[in-house]
């Protein structure tokens, strides 16, 4: 944020002030930051424009730590109650000096930088860059075991793949933030890829690559490949046609592009782990455009809990898909709502395994995710298997298929699960004759 | 109607007339949501033909989306306007920054393959 957006929005913001003695080091003390309005080193000039406020950088950090449960250090905020860290708070100098680089962070008012830009020995004042606490990921590593994941057994998909039903012959739709196709897990998987610009146009001779890792892990749990005995693809017999489309910017067209462009592969059923919070009808028509062209929209319902839902997931065309554990809940953060609508006013459609689901990252790793963006894939995986063993089925039949088999479990409200967990046997069998 | 933020009237040569950009979706054709690609093509260059003939712009660029029957592009507001009073027009959507379509997993851990 910028100095005049900050202090319009707040009153204050955080600088840095370069000062003119800056290549020399700036002051006569060598070593760390010093901090204070006495601190050494630092022009007495400037540092009496600084002001204490709870809004500065020092003030949020220390709240930020105190509700992240984490402590600063013994004279700190370490185990401090609310009065004490507002007190911890009240007490941060406004400005710390560093003399060996010769600068100044602090918190500053509209007077005070004022101020500062006229004092002679101030070179330059500008924002200070916003800090934030990036969200822990697990040190300790997940040790896989051989065989199926859970999810892929509880969807008893391994049965039909006994049967040798795997998907083989059935393109997966994949718009997702890309794929490293190059992993061991997709070797030989992606048959197609496509990057689009912000108009939707394709981009020429784009190369498989994945923006993150989410588009890689949604693509292996569709139709990974075996690894070390570990058996995560719902649809290993499958391919995909597989896009990136949400590394940003302006999604509307590019989404629709990579839509357009799978469909033109003659996809059966398109897999999206993706959504916009809230019900716009953008995706609309082309939801309903896509079935009539005979691909089965199967998009993740959202990570926002009760009460929400994203669009396209929460139209009641696609196939939206939530998120359960391995214990047969569904998981909190699984998004559901009620619409007021005749045809399907509950989302999501169902639940699938999205707790806890192990699959490929970019790089030849392998991660565990939580998100009902790793529960679509499983269902636009189970899709294509009920798709090879019955080829001929309309993606109606296979919707229908899907929801006749769903289950709730005793620790699932229709709410939240809507039609509950699906069961490929009894899905195959709904598809016999 | 179209949903791009306004800017005021475009000068008629469109020489510095800010661009907006917008997805358009085509009524269906008798009945079907989604005509063969090729009469989609058809009529989303006859549409565009038909605004350029009303507003003396074009488009700066265009993108047929051919089995969604519908289009983007990226021209001033006029045509834009111009576009969604179209007959064969369904829906005129801005194409802007809507916030983020990725759906962040709750949570991550790294994992170990058995040796």
């Amino acid at each position: 944020m910028s100095i005049a957006s900050s202090l319009k929005a707040s009153g204050v913001a955080d600088v840095i002030v370069v000062l003119k003695n800056a290549e020399q080091g700036g002051g006569a003390v060598a070593g760390a930051a010093t901090r204070g309005a006495a601190a050494t080193g630092m022009p007495a000039g400037v540092a009496r424009h600084f002001a204490s406020s709870s809004l500065s950088h020092d003030a949020a950090l220390l709240k930020m730590l105190k509700s992240s449960g984490r402590t600063l250090s013994a004279q700190a905020a370490a185990g401090r109650t609310s009065a004490a860290t507002t007190a911890a708070v009240a007490s941060v100098p406004p400005v710390r000096f560093y003399p060996n680089l010769g600068i100044a962070l602090g918190t500053v008012d509209r007077a005070g930088l004022a101020a500062l830009r006229k004092e002679t020995t101030v070179r330059k004042v500008v924002a200070a860059p916003q800090l934030r606490l990036i969200k822990p990921v697990a040190a300790t590593a997940v040790k896989a075991t051989s065989g199926y994941t859970w999810g892929i057994k509880a969807l008893k998909v391994d049965v039909l793949h006994a049967q040798g039903f795997t998907g083989q012959d059935v393109l997966v739709g994949h718009l997702d933030t890309g794929v490293d196709a190059s992993h061991p897990a997709l070797n030989g998987v992606v048959k197609v890829f496509a990057e689009f610009d912000s108009l939707g146009s394709q981009v020429k001779n784009a190369q498989p690559k994945d923006s993150g890792e989410h588009g890689t892990h949604t693509a292996g749990t569709i139709a990974g490949q075996p690894v070390k005995g570990v058996r995560f693809g719902v649809a290993p017999g499958a391919k995909l046609a597989s896009a990136m489309v949400i590394e940003g910017g302006n999604v509307l067209a590019r989404i629709l592009g990579g839509m357009n462009w799978v469909v033109g592969q003659n996809v059966r059923v398109l897999s999206m782990s993706l959504g916009l919070i809230g019900t716009k009808d953008d995706f609309l028509l082309v939801t309903r455009i896509l079935r009539a062209r005979g691909v089965l929209p199967v998009f993740a319902v959202g990570n926002e809990g009760p009460g929400t839902s994203r669009y396209p997931g929460n139209y009641s065309e696609a196939l939206s898909v939530g998120a359960s554990d391995s214990a047969g809940a569904v998981a909190d953060f699984s998004s559901s709502q009620q619409f007021v609508r005749a045809k399907d006013p509950i989302v999501p459609d169902l639940v699938g395994p999205g707790v806890g689901v192990i699959s490929c990252v970019p790089g030849g790793k392998y991660m565990e995710m939580d998100g009902t963006s790793m529960a679509t894939p499983h269902i636009a995986g189970l899709a294509a298997v009920l798709m090879s063993a019955r080829p001929n089925k309309t993606i109606d039949q296979i919707e229908a298929a899907i929801f006749k088999s769903c289950a709730l479990t005793s620790d699932m409200t229709k709410d939240r699960a809507n039609r509950g967990f699906p069961d490929a046997v009894k899905a195959l069998k709904a598809l016999t004759p | 109607m179209a949903r791009g933020s306004s800017k005021g009237p475009d000068s008629p040569t469109a020489k510095g007339a800010t661009m907006h950009e917008a997805v358009v979706m085509l009524r269906p054709v008798s009945g079907k949501l989604a005509p063969d690609p090729a009469s989609t093509r058809r009529i989303a260059n006859a549409v565009l033909a038909e605004a350029t003939a009303k507003t003396g712009l074009s488009p700066e660029a265009t993108n047929i989306m051919d089995q969604l029957h519908a289009f983007s592009l990226r021209a001033p507001q006029t045509f834009l306007d111009a576009l969604s009073l179209a007959k064969q027009v369904a829906q005129v959507t801005a194409n802007e920054d809507v916030g983020s379509a990725y759906i962040e997993p709750v949570r991550k851990r790294s994992v170990q393959l058995p040796e």
